[in-house]
């Protein structure tokens, strides 16, 4: 398909599918002229358009029916909501007070997305919420409580930190460059603090470094509640497979000096998912027995067959590609893809890097 | 040094576990990874404003609305593009244009 004609049908199915829908054929027909291969190649594509096709749903869809929307004046334990602060990807963040009039405290509580909800996340913002409960660093935001809500959503509440967000700080002080220096060093100590405890941030950007109304002390704040631990307090394989890939994703992006990474939560997110994707092709090249060169994987030589009628020996676990032990592979990043290369020249590098940090 | 090869070779061999999962995922539906895959490269290669939002949809795991907000774009014009790139490609999948 060449690029004129890709244009050229995603035109004209777009402009069909703004149509009601029994005007849509008719006009097909019309932009087709006489052509009636092509007018048989449109109607197809037409067809294919307006079913939903549940085979392209997103992998990680939520299954989970989206939350009870969260209201001003929802009560929580002693906390009442009062606005919200953000709305994220993957967390809502509300201001609450608390209502007994024991004493005035304002906080942050935090509840992750339904998107976002499944059994292993509500797991894992349960680790989370435990993890900075035991960071205790006057740079970094307290959790004060947390709990679950009735319809079965965890929350955090964290110390409610009135200030702005490190950039917004600088530009509107228009600081000088030792001021900037200043900001920057004392947030890399407060880094440097989690990860002397092996917590590494994962979401680390100027937005959630956030400077105090007195000016004087960065705050780091978990925007997501994304505080990750790396290797020692992780709580089981999968989730330590993917944080171990996103820090390596954080130090391949902090290299490359790529802010377009290091900044943008989603690009991020899809990187590692292609990444997965693409070492889930080699592996399934090595299983057929193809060669499959260190650098990235070509296409399969096997002749294409339909989805549908994909073979498998038996069930679909036991069909799942076999890797060889002792050559493990690891990703390589160089811009948006990933090379798989054998860890015997890539541990090195990873290795150094890593302790670099 | 040599620990940090024993910890890396198992951190590597737990997120191949993690592919293999995902393959499980997708072989559940039918779809046949590395067509998919390749699939998608040629729609790249046609038009990469489409493939990028398979990729953000599929992979990402983005809503509609979500996806539009990432793109700057109205939620009504990429569901049209998201109904145009899952024809595609499912025509590409099918063995191309008849």
């Amino acid at each position: 398909m060449t690029r004129e004609r890709a244009r050229w049908l995603r035109r004209a199915l777009g402009d069909a599918l703004a149509l009601p829908q029994d005007e849509r054929a008719e006009y097909l027909r019309t932009t087709a002229g006489s052509d009636t291969k092509f007018q048989r190649e449109l109607r197809t594509l037409l067809a294919d358009a307006q079913s939903d096709d549940p085979c392209f749903d997103p992998i990680f869809a939520a299954e989970l029916p989206e939350d009870a929307v969260l209201r001003a004046g929802e009560l929580l334990g002693p906390w009442r909501l009062r606005v919200e602060l953000g709305h994220g990807g993957m967390e809502d963040v509300w201001l609450a007070e608390r209502t007994d009039g024991s004493y005035e405290q304002r906080l942050a509580i935090k509840f992750p997305r339904a998107r976002v909800a499944t059994a292993l996340s509500f797991a894992r913002f349960e680790r989370e919420r435990a993890l900075i409960a035991q960071l205790e660093h006057p740079g970094i935001a307290r959790v004060v409580d947390g709990g679950w809500t009735t319809p079965g959503r965890p929350w955090f509440a964290m110390e409610y930190v009135e200030g702005a967000p490190v950039d917004v700080h600088v530009a509107r002080l228009n600081l000088d460059a030792r001021a900037r220096i200043g900001l920057v060093s004392a947030a890399a100590a407060i880094v440097a603090a989690a990860h002397q405890r092996g917590i590494v941030h994962r979401d680390l950007k100027p937005s959630n470094v956030l400077v105090r109304a007195d000016g004087r002390s960065a705050v780091w704040e978990a925007a997501r509640g994304l505080l990750a631990p790396f290797v020692a307090n992780a709580t089981n394989d999968n989730e330590l497979a993917r944080e171990v890939l996103e820090y390596a994703v954080e130090v391949a992006a902090a290299r490359a000096g790529s802010r377009f990474l290091a900044e943008n939560a989603t690009e991020r997110e899809k990187l590692l998912e292609r990444a997965l994707l693409r070492g889930a092709r080699m592996a399934t090249c090595r299983e057929r027995g193809d060669p499959c060169p260190s650098g990235p994987c070509k296409r399969s030589p096997r002749p294409r067959q339909r989805p549908g009628a994909v073979q498998r020996s038996s069930g679909s676990r036991a069909s799942a590609p076999r890797l060889r032990r002792g050559t493990p592979l690891i990703p390589v990043w160089t811009g948006h893809r990933a090379t798989w290369v054998r860890s015997s020249t890539g541990l090195g590098a990873r290795t150094s890097s890593w302790r670099a940090i | 040094m040599a620990y940090w090869r024993i910890v890396c070779d198992s951190i590597v061999q737990r997120i191949h576990r993690r592919v293999l999962e995902h393959v499980a995922a997708v072989e559940a539906r039918q779809l046949d990874l590395i067509a998919l895959d390749v699939a998608l490269d040629s729609l790249e290669a046609a038009d990469d404003d489409l493939a990028r939002l398979v990729e953000l949809r599929f992979f990402g795991g983005l809503s509609i609305q979500e996806t539009a907000k990432v793109l700057g774009r109205s939620t009504a014009s990429v569901e049209r593009d998201w109904r145009v790139a899952r024809a595609l490609l499912r025509r590409e999948l099918d063995g191309g244009p008849a």
